[in-house]
């Protein structure tokens, strides 16, 4: 289903078929930013500006609806990826995951893995692409992109510990080639998170946990103001199953959103800071031999600790024919990695141990528009600009964290400016065109060398055949990018960027209204995979590569409220020189899950998400292949009166499954001799544990 | 739902013992083959050996190198940087650690068990330890004449490249491998005509006996590596 | 320039640039050590070396692209490093975009592939030598940040170290440079070092190295195999080479 003004981006409401439909804007323009360690001020204070500006707005009655969903959004993305999904506030709940990095695994083709503890970014997997930590997977919260570029850890690094998983309203889910105004990293698909209160009124929650884990929140909407008019505070704090790992984590959250004149306006600021320690990797012949055990750490393994200050004032406004958003944000990141994951196999005195310090600011804006002049064309265009600066450090430390030689500091910032335009034609009632380009100056200023810079024109084009009907079909080509590292930036010139050339062909059909099927095939190309090889700290063109793949989806509803889904992505990738697999890809993925979605029975609500993942072998160096994996997660919720009861359950088999294998030579014991055999070693999987929680709405 | 979801559970985890291959690894017992006593390393000269003792550690095997491989592939797992040297080397497949005393004129001896993960194998590496120091002691004769020598050298280099010719099939692996010296070769690179002085006990400040004798004892044909089949 | 100028400067020409090709300028270089010697500091026994011609053949200069295969060549020739700064060794037009492999070959070609006359000093004692090998040595290398854009140029410099050539280790990363030996193989003491005098002097007495290279015997063998380790990319930039 589409609203009358479907092809400018009304954001869509209607049953779950619809909402699968995914329309949020991903890319804007961004301005010249702030400077340095005043940015969280002036975030908070523009934040407090816009409470002062709108104190009265959240007043104001808010009626969930059409209406309102008509002003709020415009300028959406692109015509539906067919691969793609959405999930609004209740699905969300009913999506097994304690954080918001978490209930990313809701998107069809990705693997997550955690080798870095409870604050330190996963690493993605999606489609065939290893996209490291978030280098190909970009995400964005309400627009504002949350990937961040040239990280000390990795460059796109994607955290979002930042976010309360109860101000996560939507999820707009969307693997596969780039489209519309997709920018900076959407290279194997993207994400964008709604963020508010879905309900007003108060609550107060508290949870406990097996895993020795203790999480309170409190978040307050004003009982007639807007999902966007928000308080949440929230500490999170656990022991965890095993050794080192082990995490504190706080987060607050505000925002206010109202009218103001003809335009809706929002303000938020979120912040968060944790510190954790992480298990890093087992040696398997280790587990084996029962030296360590499969949720013990090596010493030394390391731990983080990670402060993240983002901002955003927004303004959407405008008419079925004409539409515009406004974004501008700004934030302040602090991050501290100290890891290990080789013991004493390079420096058999001090250990291998790195501490890696990151700081970062980053500041943007964007705007995008959308036109209605004929029914046949439309018209939509977007401005984004960004800007960061970055300064971050590697040290070499001993297991204790003493740091005995350091490495060389970087500073340098980082441009993107860009622009799109999408054409959407509509020149038959069964044809939908939408032909894109996107154009992005990308710049690296170091401190200590000359700027460098890289041009990008990425065109995309969008078919959407018999839209509505009872089967349609779907086309897509897109060229994605991702934005070179200030690592790589020397001697100015211009800069290496990473190219995608991404199509997808498949079929949605609804033959029934408590029925859903899709199966799409897909096919990426990079003709040259440049990658920054943290390591020798250089860029490496290792050859063209194509992943070809194939997705499928089955939908089953059968009363309003429970979905049951299954999703199954197979997915082959290879250097297309030498045929070689790319290595720690999973080839397959699939997902099974039943969910019930605040089904109403009689004095309660009821939420329930039963979920398991399959992730197939995946090809490693030398040969090996990593262990398939079968996982259960469960998450459960009774809503009576004010009162909520919860159940959340990792793993709900207790299965010692690994999230990751890697295959290298380590050295585990100094003082025994060093052995230069590769080996396979394992990152533990998420075990057991369960956590009950009790809330209260005032 | 929970006994469906254990079952598919228990697929997956037999799957996965199933089909979860790496390089086979197979272990494979490694000697030494001591020399003979009587050493004739040319240019007229005998040599009877009384004493000879080198210490070595750690056996390295080698695949044969990829010069293809351009560049190593990155891993988000940082690895060993690669010596910046300017030949491809191969990569470490088999290996027995550990550090031995080897009594060159002795019986011989069982070193352990080398771990060698299957495919194909072209050289190997060892490691020569400076304590205990290498001895060699006993009598050469050169021309007729008798020269005593005792000599003592703290040797701390790498023996690369020693020939080991091996495609491993875990099916059907050696028997053992046998690691022998060449005391021939070793010594041929020795003056034993220098001067041995007044003492008239040819030692290693001898001239450039210390070079000669350690360059053949690093030497690479001085060290051999074969499968027994 | 500053940042905001180079932003607006630099806007429109995203606009102009894209796919197509781009210039991949060659050059050589030997540096200030076969410009103007190689001096004592730099010997770990205190001799001092110099040269007067020091040419290298280059019969290969290849761009590689991620697959290995050659996406252009430059032309090559003969290169008299004694003359000062780095010489031209040619062009190619090759796709525009990010390279991280160039290939170099220095071989015979008409005469020998490298060609070094000069002296070493160590004390009071200075010998010359002439020296012509025929070796045939492919570099693999590195350039750095090598991205070339459309219509523009870039360089990758094929950089000769000309100290290499006195090494006392073949493989050892931790080899010194070292002259005496040098020489002291003017056998016949007329104050020139052939290499068929080198060839008179074995190496094992000497304390050189030669590792797994167990066929190097004696010293000509030693600085002809050295002579497959003199190329570098942009300076320092290592390349491998499969001997």
């Amino acid at each position: 289903m589409r609203s009358a003004c479907r092809c400018w981006g009304c954001y869509p409401s209607g049953p779950e078929e619809d909402r699968a439909t995914p329309r949020r804007p991903l890319v804007g323009w961004q301005g010249p930013g702030l400077r340095g360690r005043g940015l969280a001020g002036a975030v908070i204070a523009a934040w407090a500006w816009a409470w002062a500006c709108l104190g009265t707005a959240w007043a104001e009655p808010f009626e969930d609806g059409p209406a309102d969903d008509a002003v709020v959004v415009v300028a959406a993305d692109a015509s539906d990826p067919v691969g793609g999904r959405h999930l609004d506030r209740a699905a969300v709940e009913a999506t097994p995951g304690r954080t918001a990095d978490e209930l990313l695994r809701a998107m069809p083709g990705i693997h997550l893995s955690a080798h870095g503890g409870r604050g330190k970014a996963y690493q993605y997997f999606l489609r065939g692409f290893d996209a490291v930590h978030g280098g190909d997977l970009a995400v964005s919260l309400e627009g504002v992109p949350l990937n961040e570029v040239s990280n000390v850890h990795a460059h796109g690094y994607l955290d979002l510990q930042l976010i309360p998983t109860v101000l996560v309203r939507s999820m707009d889910l969307l693997p596969g080639p780039a489209r519309g105004g997709a920018g900076d990293f959407a290279v194997a698909g993207r994400a964008d998170l709604g963020l508010g209160l879905d309900q007003g009124g108060g609550v107060l929650y508290g949870a406990v946990g097996s895993d020795r884990s203790v999480l309170a929140t409190v978040a307050w909407r004003p009982e007639h103001a807007a999902p966007g008019t928000f308080v949440v505070v929230e500490g999170d704090v656990g022991g965890g199953v095993g050794t080192a790992r082990g995490w504190r984590q706080a987060r607050i959250g505000a925002g206010i959103e109202g009218d103001v004149g003809d335009a809706r306006v929002r303000a938020w600021v979120l912040g968060q800071h944790g510190a954790f320690d992480s298990p890093g990797v087992l040696r398997e012949d280790d587990v084996a031999s029962g030296d360590v055990g499969f949720y013990d750490a090596y010493p030394g393994s390391g731990g983080g600790r990670s402060t993240r200050v983002l901002g955003a004032v927004q303004a959407f406004g405008g008419s079925e024919r004409l539409a515009w958003r406004a974004t501008a944000w700004g934030g302040w990141r602090a991050l501290s990695l100290q890891q290990n994951f080789t013991g004493w196999y390079e420096d058999a005195v001090n250990g291998d141990g790195t501490v890696q310090d990151h700081r970062a600011w980053t500041a943007g804006a964007q705007g995008q528009l959308g036109w209605s002049p004929h029914p046949v064309v439309g018209l939509r265009a977007g401005l984004s600009a960004r800007l960061d600066g970055v300064h971050h450090q590697e040290d070499g430390v001993t297991p204790d964290g003493t740091v005995w030689t350091e490495g060389e500091p970087l500073a340098a910032r980082q441009a993107d400016v860009g622009a799109w335009v999408v054409l959407p034609l509509d020149p038959t009632p069964w044809l939908h065109l939408e032909p894109a380009v996107r154009a992005d100056v990308l710049l690296v200023d170091p401190d200590d060398d000359a700027v460098a810079w890289a041009p990008v024109v990425a065109p995309r084009l969008g078919v959407t055949l018999f839209e509505g009907a009872v089967a349609s079909g779907h086309l897509a080509y897109g060229r994605g990018f991702r934005s070179p590292d200030a690592r790589g930036a020397s001697g100015g010139g211009r800069l290496p960027v990473a190219i995608s050339d991404g199509i997808e062909a498949g079929v949605r059909a609804s033959p029934w209204r408590w029925l859903a099927l899709r199966v799409l095939g897909f096919a990426t190309f990079v003709s040259d995979e440049i990658v920054f090889d943290h390591v020798a700290a250089r860029f490496l063109a290792t050859g063209a590569t194509r992943r070809v793949g194939v997705d499928g989806g089955v939908s089953f509803r059968p009363v309003d409220a429970m979905r049951i889904d299954a999703d199954l992505t197979w997915s082959d990738g290879r250097y297309t020189g030498s045929g070689d697999p790319i290595p720690y890809a999973p080839r397959v993925l699939g997902s099974v899950g039943l969910y019930v979605e605040r089904l109403a029975l009689p004095s309660m609500n009821v939420t329930f998400g039963f979920r398991t993942r399959l992730l197939g072998p995946r090809p490693l160096p030398e040969g090996y292949v990593a262990q398939p994996n079968a996982v259960v997660d469960l998450t459960a919720g009774v809503e009576i009166r004010s009162w909520m009861l919860t159940l959340d359950v990792d793993n709900l088999l207790a299965t010692r499954w690994r999230d990751g294998e890697f295959v290298y030579a380590s050295a585990w014991d100094p003082t025994a001799p060093r052995s230069d055999l590769s080996a396979r070693h394992l990152t533990a999987g998420a075990p057991f544990a369960l956590r009950l929680g009790v809330g209260w709405r005032f | 739902m929970a006994l469906l979801m254990r079952a598919v559970q228990g697929a997956a985890l037999s799957l996965a013992v199933a089909c979860a291959p790496g390089r086979t690894v197979v272990q494979v017992p490694v000697a030494f083959a001591p020399s003979s006593p009587d050493v004739v390393p040319g240019d007229g000269v005998s040599i009877a050996l009384d004493d000879a003792s080198v210490t070595v550690a750690h056996l390295r095997l080698e695949s044969p190198p990829d010069p293809t491989a351009r560049w190593r592939l990155p891993s988000l797992i940082s690895t060993a940087v690669a010596h910046p040297g300017h030949d491809f080397a191969g990569g470490v497949s088999g290996e027995l650690l550990g550090t031995w005393t080897l009594d060159l004129l002795g019986d011989p001896v069982p070193l352990g068990s080398a771990t060698l993960q299957d495919g194909a194998y072209a050289t190997a590496r060892l490691q020569v330890e400076a304590s205990p120091v290498l001895t060699m002691s006993g009598t050469a004769t050169v021309d007729g004449d008798p020269i005593p020598f005792g000599l003592e050298a703290a040797i701390a280099q790498e023996i690369t490249g020693i020939p080991f010719d091996l495609t491993l099939d875990p099916e059907t692996p050696p028997e053992a491998l046998t690691l022998s010296v060449d005391l021939d070769h070793a010594l041929s690179f020795v003056d034993w005509r220098t001067d041995p002085g007044a003492d008239g006990l040819l030692t290693i400040d001898d001239g450039a006996v210390g070079h000669t004798l350690t360059f053949g004892v690093v030497s690479t044909p001085t060290w051999t590596l074969e499968p027994v089949e | 320039m500053s940042f905001n100028r180079t932003i607006a400067a630099l806007a429109p020409m995203a606009v102009l640039t894209g796919c197509g090709s781009a210039t991949w300028q060659v050059t050589t270089w030997g540096e200030a050590y076969i410009e103007d010697g190689i001096p004592a500091s730099a010997f770990d026994d205190g001799c001092s070396a110099t040269f007067d011609t020091f040419t290298v053949q280059i019969t290969e200069a290849a761009l590689l692209d991620g697959d290995g295969a050659v996406v252009g060549e430059a032309p090559g020739g003969s290169f008299a490093l004694t003359e000062p700064g780095p010489q031209d060794v040619g062009s190619a037009s090759v796709p525009a975009r990010f390279y991280d492999t160039a290939r170099f070959r220095i071989a015979p070609e008409g005469g020998a592939s490298i060609h070094a006359v000069g002296s070493v000093t160590c004390g009071a004692d200075t010998v010359a030598f002439d020296w012509s090998f025929t070796t045939d040595t492919t570099y693999v290398c590195a350039p750095e940040g090598l991205t070339l854009a459309s219509g523009g140029t870039s360089t990758t410099e094929l950089t000769v170290h000309g100290d290499h050539f006195f090494y006392d280790g073949l493989e050892n990363a931790d080899a010194a440079v070292r002259g005496q030996a040098i020489v002291d193989a003017d056998a016949d003491v007329d104050g020139t070092v052939t290499l068929a005098e080198l060839a008179a002097v074995d190496v094992a007495p000497l304390g050189y190295a030669v590792g797994q290279y167990s066929d190097v015997t004696d010293l000509a063998a030693f600085v002809t195999h050295l002579t497959r380790t003199l190329g570098h990319v942009d300076g320092e930039g290592h390349c491998q080479v499969d001997l």
